[in-house]
């Protein structure tokens, strides 16, 4: 049976690979729908049927009845039931997605470096090899070395997974698929993201190895030196959208629609996403994220060249499971976070509000008053722009070679950090100014300096062998 | 010992400059095959060579080699039981000289139960003679006066007696687990009290450390992550190669120089029968000079792709290594399909090689050197631009001109420091000046420069082969000599039709080619630089010394010096870009 699956999976792979985009796409456009229903209809329809069902069994007993009357029947049911979606949701995306990305850069580098990645776990190009690896690493006996802090070389991967689990509490997945929509998103993100880096240090502190000391401490500057420049980038999309809180900067860019009071269409609002507006600010929030997740070509903390494995030298099982899924969650997180403030999360750029009228125009004349299937492209079309964000942070990972420490470090405060002050006193300057065309001007010069960068970067396709090849 | 006779046209100017100058303390003592060697007494060994490396029309700039030889069972007309043996290479005049001290047994003994020198140190004029010092007095006991840190170096800081006198007992092993703390030779942190951030962190890398290629180990004191001081340990990988190669007959060598720099076996294979042929006299045939040629070029090829793959790995760029590893792994199917070996391929004999070419051989090579041109220029695409690869690369770990001379360096660490030496064109063997080739020399000196140059020496290399697969001659492989090379065995005239060949065969299979008694040095071009061979024969079927001249060792002896200064990060680089190979550097 296993060898009938492989050969089938062997002969029709690309039909395989068709089927299953077209699964998960349909998976992914279908979810906000599904939630947004259960919260608006299903909850509020559910909850009065169940009481008026049980209202006669209770008649006898008027103490439970008290009790739940008093109790259990006030409670925000609709929403508990959707913050346990949310949350599970949250969960899922980062317990899980882990798996299917390290699958993922093993394919892609696989692909890259002309080989083929893992193959044989789950038959289908190997789809479970990253479970397999995920339950050797439970099984794994977690050796904690003689002169170690024990307890805080429990805390340091404990503390890193965290950090990186809840900072997905703010990301706008899509249209009210937020788990908390806090006034002060962003804040909170920079916040907690930040805490990540004494698990870090915590753990390269704690091993009792040299190599894991010089990890941590290489991850220390690391991090405090590129946390400056990706706050600075974002302080760029704060101006820009006038508030912290991520749903309104995702609705800033996206556009939309505009309903007078009894619910009928005004006028179609359209919006630019950020990149658009200030392409070198993403650059820069880019690169520093990339730093932020300790990947090459800022992967120092764990060369492994160099410091064998950094802060993660000593550990083994599922703690040093931890890490992995930390840092691709964390990879993710960038991602989303890259998405939401640039990209316009789930909005499709330009036509969102078109997009949006239509649906309202179609469905409202189909189904009355139902409001779910509003934007139900929405976490769709987010994941897509996530997983392109993704795509580069591994193309990257397997195109260029590892940085200095020192040069790191010259990176981020002589060319970075410039770059962001820079791009805030110009941006300033341009909203100064916006009645008169303020923005498209920076936005103009914006491309037209990425556009000189990128071509001095490629440069000429000439032979790459020297002269003195030739000489 | 041999046969004297009038030393060789280039040479001549050279003894008799010594013979005017020194008189009976620098006496010429013979030539053969084209080597002159001149006996110096031990008294005036440092005014010797201080002038021959000091005067003009000398100008002896390299000591190529350093070798003790133990004569205790060579028949010989002289007292004295020890012999240290001097290389010397004049490269702006491309002599070569050979100098002999002779050590009486006694005194080397007395020597070495007070500690003291009985030779003088060269490492004041040359610093390659520091560690090739260091090795003499660890396989023979023979200790140098004033020299900088006269210790063990290959074997280990407990071992009992010395292993290449010939009476230490080949079988005779010894148990030594305690590591050597390297302390002696790290020696003390300098203590700038006042300084209040001079925290020292000692570190070992190494023996088991991903970037210790083969098993090295480096104690380092840094200063965060600045190399303060430097001490490199070699010799885990240390098998007395020499040792071994007493035991056998001459072609029983072979194979053990296949695991000498194992990822280029079959140069060694070369430069050890090149060796054996020049001590024969022997003339091997066109096609099998030719096919050597092709396959010297090709194991440079894979030696330069390890180099350079596994570099970049160290740098983090892990792609180039699938791209230059997957071509490397297209030459070992040819490789294979010759030999039937995949890494310690053995294919060269004395006199020829094993058998002749496969069919279809050709094709094979050149299908294989397409898909090298695409792999470098694949690789050079993703690196040769890289700024983050050109800032690790230029200006780390810089050697200069002057220092890898001194240093020994050879090969294309010496042509990456602007030195302009390559056997193959220089001393040109296997008629290696007929072939139209460049040899790409380079400024820099430093991690950059190394790397790049073999990129331009596989492009190199892939030009001789194409020359040479389009010039290969028929004819036999092997020379029609039956002292030199196994009989055939089919044939009226071979081992299974007359008895003369049957009886042939079988004195050749038991006793071995017998070279007349004498000695030669014989210098190859290996990948990593001048791979010598300095061999003694008695006459007999059994070699008396074959010493190694490694490249790995003397370029790694300098190692220490290149990184302190820079990062750990660098100290990385270096190790890959010098291309160390365990296999040949502790033998």
């Amino acid at each position: 049976m296993f060898q009938f699956g492989t050969r089938i999976a062997a002969r029709h792979d690309k039909l395989i690979i068709a089927l299953v985009l077209l699964n998960v796409a349909g998976a992914l456009f279908t979810l906000q729908p599904i939630l947004l229903a259960l919260r608006q209809y299903v909850v509020p329809q559910v909850m009065p049927t169940i009481r008026r069902l049980l209202d006669p069994v209770l008649a006898g007993m008027p103490g439970l009845k008290a009790f739940l009357d008093g109790w259990v029947w006030v409670w925000p049911w609709e929403r508990i039931i959707t913050e346990l979606m949310v949350a599970l949701i949250v969960l899922h995306f980062f317990a899980l997605s882990p798996v299917l990305l390290i699958w993922l850069e093993r394919k892609i580098s696989g692909r890259m470096q002309s080989r083929l990645g893992p193959m044989h776990v789950g038959a289908w190009h190997g789809w479970l090899q990253t479970l397999a690896d995920g339950i050797k690493l439970i099984l794994k006996e977690d050796v904690i070395p003689t002169g170690a802090d024990r307890l805080l070389h429990t805390i340091g991967p404990i503390l890193v997974v965290m950090t990186a689990v809840t900072a997905f509490v703010v990301i706008p997945f899509g249209n009210e698929l937020i788990p908390r929509d806090f006034n002060i998103g962003l804040l909170y993100i920079l916040a907690i993201t930040s805490v990540g880096i004494f698990g870090i240090v915590i753990a390269g502190w704690a091993s009792n190895n040299k190599y894991s000391l010089l990890g941590g401490m290489r991850s220390a500057a690391q991090l405090v030196s590129y946390e400056i420049p990706r706050a600075l980038a974002i302080v760029g999309v704060i101006m820009l959208a006038g508030t912290l809180q991520m749903s309104e900067i995702v609705r800033a860019q996206s556009g939309g629609v505009v309903t007078d009071a009894v619910g009928g269409l005004r006028e179609i609002r359209l919006a630019l996403p950020y990149l658009l507006i200030q392409p070198i600010a993403f650059v820069l929030f880019f690169i520093a994220s990339v730093a932020e997740t300790n990947r090459v070509p800022f992967d120092l903390p764990e060369a492994e060249s160099e410091l064998v494995a950094g802060f993660h030298t000593e550990y083994s099982g599922m703690k040093f499971a931890f890490f992995f899924m930390a840092e691709y969650g964390n990879m993710l997180l960038f991602s989303c976070l890259a998405t939401a403030l640039f990209l316009g999360g789930g909005s499709v750029p330009f036509i969102e509000g078109h997009l949006q009228y239509a649906t309202q125009w179609l469905f409202g004349a189909l189904l009355p008053g139902v409001t779910c299937l509003n934007g139900f492209w929405h976490f769709g079309i987010f994941m897509v722009k996530t997983y392109v964000l993704v795509f580069v942070f591994i193309w990257i990972r397997w195109t260029y070679p590892r940085m200095r420490v020192d040069r790191l470090m010259d990176f981020s405060w002589k060319i970075l950090v410039p770059w962001t002050f820079a791009n805030l006193v110009f941006l300033g300057l341009a909203m100064v100014f916006r009645e008169r065309g303020g923005l498209w001007i920076f936005a103009v010069v914006n491309w037209m300096i990425v556009i000189v960068i990128l071509k001095k970067a490629l440069g000429s396709k000439k032979n790459p062998v020297p002269a003195a090849a030739q000489a | 010992m041999s046969t004297t006779v009038e030393a060789a046209p280039s040479t001549r100017l050279t003894v008799r400059r010594l013979e005017e100058r020194f008189g009976e303390a620098a006496r010429y003592l013979h030539g053969f095959r084209g080597d002159d060697t001149v006996l110096i007494q031990k008294d005036r060994l440092l005014d010797v060579l201080g002038f021959l490396k000091s005067e003009a029309d000398l100008d002896y700039d390299f000591l190529m080699d350093l070798a003790g030889a133990d004569h205790l069972e060579l028949p010989r007309d002289y007292p004295e039981r020890y012999e240290v043996v001097y290389h010397l290479l004049s490269t702006r005049r491309g002599h070569r000289v050979r100098l002999r001290v002779r050590l009486d047994e006694d005194e080397v003994e007395a020597a070495l139960k007070q500690k003291v020198g009985v030779v003088d140190s060269a490492a004041g004029l040359w610093r390659a003679a520091d560690w090739m010092e260091r090795e003499v007095y660890d396989l023979f006991g023979i200790r140098f006066r004033n020299h900088p840190m006269m210790k063990r170096i290959l074997c280990h800081k407990d071992f009992v007696g010395h292993a290449l006198r010939k009476d230490y007992p080949i079988k005779q092993g010894q148990w030594l687990a305690e590591p050597d703390d390297l302390l002696d030779e790290m020696g003390e942190a300098d203590a700038n009290a006042d300084d209040l951030f001079s925290d020292l962190m000692e570190l070992n890398l190494g023996p088991a450390h991903p970037a210790m290629h083969g098993t090295f180990r480096l104690l380092v004191r840094m200063d965060g992550e600045t190399i303060r001081k430097a001490v490199p340990e070699v010799g885990y990988l240390h098998r007395a190669f020499e040792k071994s190669a007493e035991k056998g007959n001459y072609t029983q060598v072979i194979p053990y120089t296949d695991r000498l720099n194992y990822c280029s076996a079959l140069v060694n294979n070369v430069a050890y029968c090149r060796a054996i042929e020049k001590l024969m006299g022997l003339e091997i045939t066109e096609r099998a000079i030719t096919i050597r040629v092709i396959l010297m070029e090709l194991s440079r090829i894979i030696d330069h792709l390890v180099c350079v793959g596994a570099n970049l790995v160290d740098m983090g760029a892990l792609t180039n290594f699938w791209y230059s590893f997957g071509v490397r792994e297209e030459i070992y199917e040819v490789l294979e399909s010759l030999t039937g070996h995949r890494l310690t391929n053995n294919y060269v004999r004395i006199g020829g090689l094993a058998y002749d070419l496969y069919e279809g051989f050709e094709d094979h090579v050149r299908a294989c050197l397409v898909k090298l041109r695409a792999a470098l220029k694949d690789v050079l695409g993703l690196v040769r631009r890289n700024r983050i690869f050109i800032d690790r690369t230029k200006g780390v770990a810089v050697i200069s001109r002057e220092d890898a001379v001194s240093y020994g360096w050879t090969g294309p660490c010496l042509r990456s420091a602007g030195m302009d030496w390559d056997l193959r064109k220089k001393d040109p063997y296997y008629h290696y000046g007929e072939w139209d080739f460049e040899v790409p020399v380079l400024e820099g000196g430093d991690v950059h420069d190394r790397l790049l140059i073999r990129f331009l020496e596989m492009e190199q290399s892939v030009r001789i082969i194409e020359q040479a697969l389009s010039r290969l001659p028929g004819g036999p492989v092997n020379v029609e000599n039956p002292a030199a090379v196994l009989p055939q065995k089919p044939g009226r005239s071979g081992v299974y039709g007359n008895i003369e060949s049957l009886m042939n065969h079988f004195v050749m299979v038991y006793q071995g080619v017998k070279p007349p008694a004498g000695e030669v040095y014989c210098p190859t071009e290996a990948p990593n630089g001048e791979l010598g061979f300095y061999v003694i024969s008695d006459g007999t079927g059994q070699p008396y010394r074959v010493r190694v001249r490694p490249p790995c060792f003397l370029i790694y002896s300098a190692y220490s010096r290149i990184i302190e200064g820079g990062m750990l990060a660098d100290a990385v680089l270096a190790i890959g870009s010098l291309n160390i190979i365990a296999g040949e550097l502790d033998r």
